[in-house]
């Protein structure tokens, strides 16, 4: 008796632990992204005509993937933004994940230190077609003449509207699409006019990261820039005074929401609290799937490219792009099965396209479903207005220490022209560290 | 035929212990031979010994290597190693105003979360009575102390949220009053956060004055009663010298716990709003693993290290003059 349940325990162990060997024929790629959690929505669904939202999209597509062949099973890994906290810490252990979503401007930074995938040889074999992708996503993923990842998108910041507003305000053209301000004067004497007809700010944006909407402004301006020739940071400068100014200017003149983190910046713009709101490409598939709540406030959505009040248009842009990091001893069998995934992310570039994003495929980019998704033709200048950060070694620390400086002159700690010598001189510092 | 039993396994791992034999048996007839004071001191070391191991491999080596890091440029992923003598602390020491600033905004914390210890003090007081249910009262005032610190910091940071999104907020919205920007001004965020801290860590203060005020003994009471004191001498004469040696410990561990805030400040401000609620530790977190610098990290490290190694001599002076030590 004894004997036959210690038969009966040992069969059930076997069991046990044949289950697990069977499942790992599949080679195991470790993806790693940020982009949210969304596993209670989208865990189980893989069909990518059901999926919006950046989380959504991008976790049906590692849905769908593992849907459609048995020989790859993805195990997703989802990090707080902008996941280089993760990813150095994964690196430190020697333990990187097989695949990962990096912001492109981030790239310079691991691959000239060895810890990236260089994947000009390796993209042909796998079937990634590199000549395909645009001159500015290309600008991404290279270093030194080579290929350290592929982009997903081109991102940046835009205007969204709440036409509604507006059309209250008289600030429509004859085709109810918004009357676009071009320009220092007309973009004030919109605001004031918004102002005085609706009561509520014409602009919103999140007052704890102006470091996107400043350099924007910036380059607006003939021969801004936050780089000087010699590659260090300059932000000293006239232009950058004028840029902060303005936004201070804007604030005080009750133009813009004040005291706002992004959550409650959005919140007050879906909610029909002022005109336009200042945000992301990331946002234009979300707002959109707003307008059709019957119980939203947000009726009549437009968006356009970041609003131009100097020069000429400019706006803040970055790019996400999967990396290979470079383990010790990487695995040929691993690194085949994650060009595999990678190409399949690469093919469907288009649906992540439908986030708002900007496609990085020329032969995406020039189809015709690609340009008629919803709102793509309002925004259809912002990829040749795009600027990005400089790709410098100080550009890792550019928006934390530009956020809070600028944050500082807004809240009234420091002088304008005090908060651009500190983060000059902060900025410097980090540059110039042996 | 034999069945499996607990007994047998334990026996069975124990005959394993016989191959160490050869070792034991000499050295048994070894020990046997010395003074027993020796004996008893041995024996102890042997005990200690797997502990003091550990504690060698992951508390004292790595309080070495942080000595060691400090004195170089180098990456947090092991990469562009070199040694640089002491430029880390001229840099940290000369240069860096954001450093300066966290230091700055630390001492203030520390400043601000010290009166947990007498709120502790107060709530210890409280629940110090023979009342029926006393013990649902003290673990519901210890509970928060039990909860993760990134649950603490979303529920207050949602409570203080400066739009109308904040509980207190949306509160005063429907008076037609606010938002305060409890998050988005400096000096309130800081105050925002100091409160979480206390509604966080008094239970702890407060169990240990507890554990104190048990120690004192009722005659002391009595005694002072039937010489006339009233209730404030009593607390003045009998409870707190009483609590010395509570009192004692959680200065010490309160300073050192309120200079490595950093769980709280990550999750409610990130440091901001304009740097104002940065402290040394979330500094370190920024320069080491977002901006890859973890020698100079490092040297932050080491600088905390002994500001703090001063103010807990400093601190352990301070009691022994006063009888704690002895």
């Amino acid at each position: 008796m004894y004997r036959m349940r210690a038969l009966l325990v040992i069969a059930m162990l076997l069991v046990l632990v044949a289950v697990p060997v069977a499942a790992q024929d599949a080679v195991e790629v470790t993806f790693m992204r940020f982009f949210g959690e969304c596993t209670d929505e989208f865990g189980e669904v893989t069909d990518l005509s059901e999926a919006y939202g950046e989380c959504g999209i991008i976790s049906v597509l590692a849905n769908s993937f593992n849907a459609t062949q048995d020989e790859i099973a993805v195990n997703t890994v989802v990090v707080d933004w902008p996941g280089v906290t993760e990813l150095n810490a994964n690196l430190a252990a020697g333990t990187p994940p097989d695949i990962m979503v990096l912001h492109g401007r981030r790239i310079p930074n691991y691959a000239s230190r060895g810890l990236l995938t260089p994947l000009g040889d390796v993209l042909a074999g796998a079937g990634i077609d590199a000549s395909d992708l645009t001159d500015s996503a290309r600008g991404f993923v290279e270093w030194n003449g080579e290929l350290y990842g592929i982009p997903l998108d081109l991102h940046g910041h835009l205007w969204h509207i709440n036409v509604d507003l507006w059309a209250e305000a008289g600030l429509v053209n004859d085709d109810g699409s918004p009357d676009i301000p071009y320009g220092m004067d007309e973009f004030m004497s919109h605001a004031e006019t918004f102002k005085e007809a609706t009561g509520l700010p014409f602009l919103g944006m999140w007052t704890n990261g102006l470091s996107r909407n400043w350099m924007a402004l910036v380059y607006q301006q003939e021969g801004g820039t936050v780089a000087a020739e010699d590659g260090l940071p300059d932000i000293n400068t006239e232009a950058g005074l004028n840029a902060l100014n303005f936004l201070i200017m804007l604030r005080d003149e009750g133009h813009i929401t004040d005291n706002v983190d992004y959550p409650a910046a959005e919140e007050i713009f879906l909610n029909g609290e002022n005109g336009g709101h200042i945000n992301g490409t990331w946002v234009v598939n979300f707002y959109d799937n707003q307008v059709a709540d019957p119980e939203g406030a947000l009726k009549n959505y437009y968006v356009h490219n970041f609003p131009t009040v100097y020069d000429q248009p400019a706006a803040w842009a970055g790019s996400h792009a999967w990396i290979i990091p470079q383990g010790e001893d990487p695995d040929p069998a691993t690194l085949e099965a994650t060009l595999t995934f990678l190409r399949y992310l690469n093919d469907n570039n288009i649906e992540w396209a439908r986030t708002g994003h900007s496609a990085v495929n020329t032969s995406v980019v020039t189809s015709d479903v690609y340009n008629e998704y919803p709102h793509r033709q309002e925004y259809a200048e912002f990829v040749p207005s795009a600027v990005i950060p400089p790709r410098e070694n100080w550009s890792t620390a550019f928006e934390s220490v530009m956020d809070e400086e600028l944050s500082a002159a807004m809240i009234g700690e420091k002088t304008p022209e005090q908060a651009l010598a500190d983060a000059q001189t902060r900025l410097e510092d980090f540059a110039l560290f042996e | 035929m034999t069945g499996f039993s607990l007994g047998g396994l334990v026996d069975g791992a124990l005959n394993l212990l016989d191959v160490f034999d050869p070792i034991v048996e000499p050295y048994r007839r070894f020990h046997e031979q010395l003074p027993p004071k020796i004996q008893q001191t041995i024996t102890a070391f042997i005990f200690i010994l797997p502990f003091g191991i550990l504690y060698a491999i992951f508390t004292i080596l790595p309080i070495f290597q942080t000595f060691y890091i400090s004195l170089h440029k180098w990456e947090i992923m092991g990469t562009n190693i070199r040694f640089i003598g002491l430029k880390n602390f001229e840099r940290l020491l000369t240069r860096d105003t954001q450093f300066h600033q966290a230091f700055e905004q630390t001492v203030l914390f520390v400043a601000l979360t010290i009166p947990i210890i007498f709120v502790g003090l107060f709530f210890a007081l409280m629940l110090n009575r023979p009342v029926k249910g006393i013990g649902i009262f003290r673990t519901i005032f210890y509970l928060p102390n039990i909860i993760a610190v990134t649950v603490i910091g979303l529920i207050w940071a949602r409570v203080f949220a400066s739009s109308g999104r904040g509980l207190i907020n949306a509160f005063l919205e429907q008076f037609n009053a606010g938002p305060i920007p409890f998050l988005d001004q400096g000096d309130l965020a800081t105050l925002v956060v100091s409160f979480t801290t206390l509604w966080w860590t008094v239970g702890f203060s407060m169990l240990i004055f507890l554990a104190g005020l048990q120690d004192i003994s009722q005659a002391l009471y009595d005694a002072a009663k039937v010489d006339g004191a009233n209730r404030f001498e009593q607390f003045r004469h009998i409870t707190i010298p009483g609590l010395r040696r509570p009192f004692a410990f959680l200065c010490i561990l309160q300073v050192i716990a309120s200079f490595q805030i950093f769980g709280q400040v990550d999750v409610m401000t990130g440091g901001g709003p304009a740097g104002n609620t940065r402290t040394i530790v979330y500094n370190i977190f920024e320069t080491t693993f977002l901006y890859f610098q973890v020698g100079y990290g490092t040297a932050m490290a080491v600088i905390m290290f002994a500001v703090l190694l001063v103010i807990s001599l400093i601190q352990l002076a301070l009691f022994r003059d006063q009888g704690v030590g002895n």
